[in-house]
């Protein structure tokens, strides 16, 4: 039993806020309003806003393009995501005054980690759960030009086969030539995984 | 340092998700201690949807386990319906039927009590999906706890639930007269609440220097609470980092350090089987299933005949002690 505990990368910034900037139709000013972040999901991020009363209809900015800025404490750089609002709702007894849904445009991997880590009543667990499967998709896997080069090899090892059984004395010596580099080429593939390290899960909590 | 000698004979399978293999895994591991010459007992736990003796090819099971449950059979022994596996028994799992899929604090004593007293080496209990507290049960009761699931994202997080439910049950019940520890527990991991017992890790440096005593009963608890991961229908290599995750989440919040007890290749030719009925090992000389399976029997056969070194020196029940069961059962009233 080990009493490890789970130490995020990026620590939960609790007094960074969230403002969503919306460019304003008529208005020449574009329209600046502190939100609250409810969820996340791929792609999407459903906001709060506490106090929508000033705006007369929300219905109006569906579809409209929009900023979520995160004002980060300290003079740190802000860092501001591309967004359009797909949907607004208003809610109910004891539920929040209007909700957005916003769909983020080509949003950063930095960024998301960070509105990921705004998320106040996410169970830590849960939270740490999926971090660590978004760790374990990020881990590379076998890349393109190995399995390019195990490719290349097989065509190279059956060619040279054909042409060193088949061919005329000066293409056996090219077909010698073939197979061999294709041998390499599908040996490559085999003998990759030997000098990768495995990572145990160990590593899986505390690399994060 | 005492030992205890207990061989870890009832195993069960459980893993919170539906469709993720369950039945499968504990046809194909009985099938595989089967072939080490072990005489195995299967039960299919799911009580309101049996399906293993349909896997298994037995379309009308003439007894099943709502026949033991309602007492129109007095021995669990009489349920066993001989397979066409060679050592193996099977008790079918109890269908559709409201009174069996939830027994009564009676009949669950009276059936786990039963269980012990099988004519075999190991009883496999298939459970099924779902975390009611009669899973839960059933599961902390087994002296082997596997945990199955598959590399999807619904998997995972259906057995992370499953493992802390399970878990956090125990607890419930290991300190069920604790309102303290309960109100700590079943309070950390929620937001809002004042406190950040985000972890039992948390709960147990709160107790270290104000209450030993409570600390050294939890950490004894979470000790007991021994777990091994097996994931099914592997694809690929990435799916294999499956148990890694569920492990290092139970290490970091639960306080729990579960084995890895190995992997189950997909295999296509499973489906095949199932229609035709006919138990999958036996439908192709070679199954890739088979593979994984062969080497999780032999680990189950290690772990059951390995002595657990018992926590801090407290002295574990021997094999004349009866079985606490009703510190370990709950009645359903009071769940």
């Amino acid at each position: 039993m080990t009493s490890g505990h789970f130490q995020p990368e990026a620590a939960t910034n609790e007094s960074s806020s969230l403002t969503l900037e919306v460019a304003g139709q008529k208005e020449s000013t574009p329209l600046r309003i502190p939100v609250l972040i409810q969820n996340l999901s791929m792609g999407g991020v459903t906001l709060t806003v506490t106090n929508p009363w000033g705006i007369a209809n929300w219905d109006r900015y569906r579809g409209q393009e929009c900023v979520l800025r995160m004002e980060e404490p300290g003079g740190q750089e802000d860092v501001n995501i591309k967004a359009q609002i797909v949907w607004t709702k208003f809610g109910g007894t004891g539920q929040p005054a209007l909700s957005l849904g916003l769909q983020l445009v080509k949003p950063p991997e930095a960024a998301l980690r960070q509105l990921n880590n705004l998320l106040t009543h996410t169970s830590q667990d849960i939270k740490g759960l999926w971090d660590r499967y978004d760790q374990v998709q990020k881990m590379p896997g076998p890349t393109p030009l190995v399995h390019h080069c195990y490719i290349a090899g097989l065509v190279l090892l059956v060619g040279g086969l054909v042409l060193q059984f088949t061919g005329s004395p000066a293409y056996k010596i090219c077909g010698w030539v073939l197979w061999l580099l294709g041998t390499l080429g599908i040996a490559g593939k085999i003998i990759r995984p030997f000098w990768q390290k495995p990572v145990s899960s160990d590593q899986i909590g505390k690399t994060l | 340092m005492p030992t205890s000698l207990n061989r870890t004979k009832l195993w069960s399978i459980g893993g919170g998700k539906g469709g993720i293999g369950k039945s499968l895994v504990t046809l194909g591991l009985g099938v595989a201690l089967a072939r080490l010459g072990k005489k195995v007992i299967l039960i299919d736990g799911d009580l309101g949807g049996a399906n293993l003796h349909t896997l298994m090819g037995v379309r009308y099971p003439h007894v099943t386990l709502e026949h033991f449950l309602t007492k129109k059979v007095t021995r669990l022994e009489d349920t066993i319906i001989e397979s066409a596996v060679e050592g193996i028994g099977l008790i079918c799992g109890a269908d559709d039927l409201m009174g069996a899929a939830n027994p009564t604090f009676a009949q669950k004593i009276r059936l786990l009590r039963q269980i012990e007293e099988l004519p075999a080496q190991y009883v496999l209990f298939d459970q099924g999906a779902g975390t009611s507290f009669n899973t839960l049960d059933f599961f902390n009761f087994s002296g082997g706890k596997i945990a199955l699931f598959t590399s999807q994202t619904t998997s995972l997080q259906n057995a992370y639930g499953f493992i802390k439910s399970a878990l956090y049950r125990k607890l419930s019940r290991d300190f069920a007269k604790d309102d303290e520890v309960l109100q700590l527990l079943y309070q950390g991991g929620e937001g809002g609440t004042g406190n950040n017992f985000s972890t039992i890790q948390d709960l147990l440096d709160h107790f270290k220097e104000a209450k030993p005593e409570k600390h050294a009963r939890l950490t004894q608890a979470l000790w007991d609470f021994h777990l091994f991961l097996v994931v099914n229908m592997v694809k690929s290599n990435a799916d294999l980092k499956a148990p890694e995750i569920i492990n290092s989440v139970c290490r970091d919040f639960l306080n729990i350090q579960p084995d890895i007890m190995g992997h189950v290749l997909f295999d296509a030719g499973i489906e095949a089987a199932i229609g035709q009925m006919v138990p999958f090992p036996l439908h192709q000389k070679k199954s890739k299933a088979m593979v994984g399976l062969d080497q999780i029997a032999l680990r189950l056969v290690k772990h059951s005949r390995l002595p657990r070194v018992a926590w801090q020196g407290v002295r574990e029940a021997s094999e004349e002690e009866a079985l606490p069961l009703d510190a370990i059962i709950t009645h359903p009233s009071g769940s």
